[in-house]
């Protein structure tokens, strides 16, 4: 009889266990925290190379200042010559223009009206002007740093002006006019920075535009200098501001830019190199580059470069005259 | 010792069938919890995408703040992080939860991009662009990927977790089987021994098991079909009507963008054709929606929204020609066909198409519940139901035998 009790309380025992509630599957434990760092990750602009692909050197052997002479006076829009890359241009109604859309001073966009401005736009209204006799029958386009060669190859635009210098390795793939601007690379810092230039940058981030002779220039200073490139400039602006580099280093143009919407910043250091800006044309129009020179040459003589410096470029970068023409023989 | 197998037999069929039961609820409201999980983390996605689309086209229309836009993204956003906070009841130690945790620590970042872009907007700053890009760039690089794959990630389980409800209770009905078939050979063992033919303590107790094995079969039977119903219509109408939204999502923000961009968004308008053509070919991701969608509301949302996507498609191409004629004119023409309010712009259409698979997904997801509250029903009460009947079966049969057992000492 004993027995019998023992068996009736171990059923009962199992029918308890089998009733026991089981944890739910998926649930998680109340109270049970893992401490786990929390890694924290930071926004970056889209197309930053870090490393930066160093584009080719600027090669030897020419003056990539020296552009095609013209051949005799400016025809007027009435009188360009028949089957000239010109006419063509004219025939079509509007000059198209590769330019940067975000580089304040030189050609941007405002954000607000959506009216393009700048030096490097007002240069090209001039253009538009001598073969259209109105400076509004001109189309921009947006181009970033390192598709300035390849619209002008596939001949996406008639030309591109934007803050390209001229080297002898790009004055392979594309023509370039006579220097319309002369800049130098310098360095931009935060104010409180106590750096004077790249010397003092070995082994930091620094930032310019992708495939630009600034990004070369960085890439192989003595100090080591670790290059960053961004599709623009203004990327770099957006990078030092979130900490994620140490200096920006490009021409002095495109930092004035930059530092006009920073009052947080400084331009230091002294100029360190040559960046001759010519007007990139392509390879298989010789009269639209002498056609260009000449269009140079007039506002040259005629004042408007200058009045067009004093408009963009003199208060923060100085005075400055413009740059000599030079034409090969 | 025969009284004490049939006893430990009976009570252990009961326990058995309680914990089967119990366990078949458990798994039911998973699976509701799951369900729950999977729409929330698809409003995390469409919010975050919309909340994008909205900041670019905002961007492109020249003037002041556009309030509307503005309010759109605000309400987006509030979206997104309500979404959150339901999504993050998985607690601390799911496999999901680093990608809750993500989320929830790159939503504050993306607000504050988008701010820091219409501040130095308002300033006439050329660096607004460049945030609102970076902005973009954030949401579609690390949100929304994490966000697309918290969805995946939830409706498998919901749809693992609803297998499971699915499976027949094998075990409570083979100890049920072993348990009748005990007692009736007790009964023929004490009717050939004693010439009794009726122990009734013992006819009890065999009719009471056999009612618990026919109540516990019904249960399992409409619990496994209406668990099969809720797959078929909920689950797998919800994946695919999903995918071809988060698809459309897509194309829109790389209309957006393509034009934000102004002659350089190449690549985007290169994704933009790709992704219309996963939505549109035969057997494409509407094709698949298509498949799985019923009769009524949801076969009907899905028509209307192929015919949104060829009208978007047509519009789309009237934008890209204006946008590549690129003076400022035709430029200006193209944003307003795009984005503009009136209803045949490519914006107007993105959104319809937008809206008739939000209200398909809907649909599926009230069938779905609708199937997961059949079955939870089916198992009202049948947990200690069952196992109280197998107790009184115990009880009948010790009633039953222990007077025999008496006479035979």
């Amino acid at each position: 009889m004993s027995a019998g009790r023992w068996v009736v309380a171990a059923a009962a025992l199992v029918m308890v266990a089998g009733c026991g509630t089981g944890p739910r599957p998926g649930s998680a434990s109340p109270g049970a925290s893992a401490t786990t760092t929390v890694s924290v990750a930071v926004p970056s602009p889209s197309g930053v190379q870090d490393p930066a692909t160093v584009p080719p050197a600027r090669g030897k052997g020419c003056d990539p200042r020296e552009s095609l002479r013209p051949l005799g006076p400016l025809p007027s829009p009435a009188h360009l010559p028949p089957g000239s890359t010109m006419a063509r241009i004219q025939r079509r109604g509007h000059l198209t223009v590769g330019v940067n859309l975000n580089t304040y001073l030189l050609s941007f966009q405002d954000p607000v009206t959506g009216q393009m401005s700048g030096f490097e736009v007002d240069l090209a209204k001039e253009l538009a002007r001598a073969l259209f006799e109105d400076p509004n029958k001109i189309v921009f386009r947006s181009v970033l740093s390192e598709e300035r060669k390849k619209v002008i190859q596939n001949h996406s635009v008639d030309l591109v002006v934007a803050n390209m210098t001229m080297t002898c390795e790009r004055r392979k793939d594309v023509s370039f006019s006579t220097e319309y601007y002369a800049a130098g690379q310098r360095v931009l810092v935060s104010s409180k920075s106590t750096v004077e230039s790249l010397d003092e940058l070995g082994g930091k981030r620094v930032c310019a535009s992708n495939s630009t002779t600034s990004i070369r220039t960085i890439a192989t200073w003595p100090s080591r200098p670790r290059a960053v490139g961004a599709p623009d400039d203004v990327d770099c602006l957006v990078m030092l501001q979130q900490g994620t580099v140490d200096a920006i280093s490009t021409d002095d143009a495109l930092l004035a830019a930059l530092a006009a919407q920073d009052p947080d910043t400084k331009l230091v250091g002294r100029r360190f190199s040559d960046e001759p800006y010519g007007i990139a044309v392509a390879k298989d129009a010789p009269d639209l580059v002498r056609f260009v020179n000449g269009v140079l040459e007039r506002l040259r003589k005629d004042g408007t470069w200058a009045r067009l410096y004093q408009k963009w470029l003199s208060a923060r970068l100085g005075p400055a005259s413009p740059p000599k023409p030079r034409y090969q023989h | 010792m025969l009284l004490l197998a049939v006893v430990v037999l009976a009570l252990t069929t009961g326990a058995t069938c309680w914990a089967n039961v119990h366990g078949l609820e458990a798994v039911l409201a998973d699976v509701t919890e799951n369900s729950q999980l999977s729409v929330a983390a698809l409003d995390i996605y469409q919010s975050l995408s919309d909340a994008d689309t909205t900041m670019a086209s905002a961007f492109l229309v020249y003037g002041s703040e556009p309030t509307e836009q503005r309010k759109r993204y605000r309400d987006d956003l509030a979206s997104a992080a309500t979404s959150l906070v339901t999504v993050s009841a998985v607690g601390p130690t799911d496999p999901n939860a680093g990608a809750v945790d993500e989320l929830a620590r790159d939503l504050p970042v993306y607000a504050g991009l988008v701010e820091t872009a219409w501040t130095n907007r308002r300033q006439r700053l050329q660096v607004s662009t460049a945030y609102l890009r970076e902005a973009s760039f954030w949401v579609r690089d690390t949100m929304l990927p994490t966000a697309k794959q918290l969805f995946e990630a939830e409706t498998n389980r919901q749809a693992d977790s609803q297998r499971a409800s699915g499976t027949l209770p094998w075990l409570p009905l083979a100890l049920g089987a072993l348990t009748i078939g005990s007692l009736v050979a007790v009964q023929l063992h004490l009717a050939a021994l004693t010439n009794r033919l009726v122990n009734v303590g013992l006819l009890a107790a065999t009719l009471l098991t056999m009612a618990v094995l026919g109540w516990l079969a019904a249960v399992a039977v409409h619990v496994t079909h209406d668990s099969d119903a809720g797959l078929q219509e909920g689950t797998r109408q919800v994946q695919a009507f999903a995918d071809a939204r988060i698809a459309g999502l897509q194309a829109r923000s790389d209309e957006a963008i393509t034009l934000v961009a102004r002659g350089d968004g190449a690549f985007y308008d290169q994704r933009f054709d790709g992704t219309v053509k996963r939505l549109d070919r035969p057997g494409g991701l509407l094709d698949q929606a298509m498949a799985t969608a019923g009769r009524g509301q949801t076969r009907a949302s899905v028509e209307a929204a192929t015919v949104d996507l060829r009208h978007w498609r047509d519009v789309h191409l009237q934008v890209r020609r204006l946008d590549d004629e690129g003076s400022y004119a035709s430029y200006t023409e193209a944003v307003g066909k795009a984005i503009g309010s009136d209803p045949g712009s490519s914006g107007s259409l993105a959104q319809a198409f937008d809206g008739h698979l939000a209200h398909a997904i809907w649909v599926a997801d009230l069938h779905f519940k609708a199937a997961t509250d059949r079955a939870r029903g089916a198992l009202a009460g049948a947990g200690p139901g069952t196992g109280l009947l197998m107790l009184l079966a115990a009880a009948a049969a010790a009633a039953g035998m222990w007077p025999r057992i008496a006479e035979y000492r």
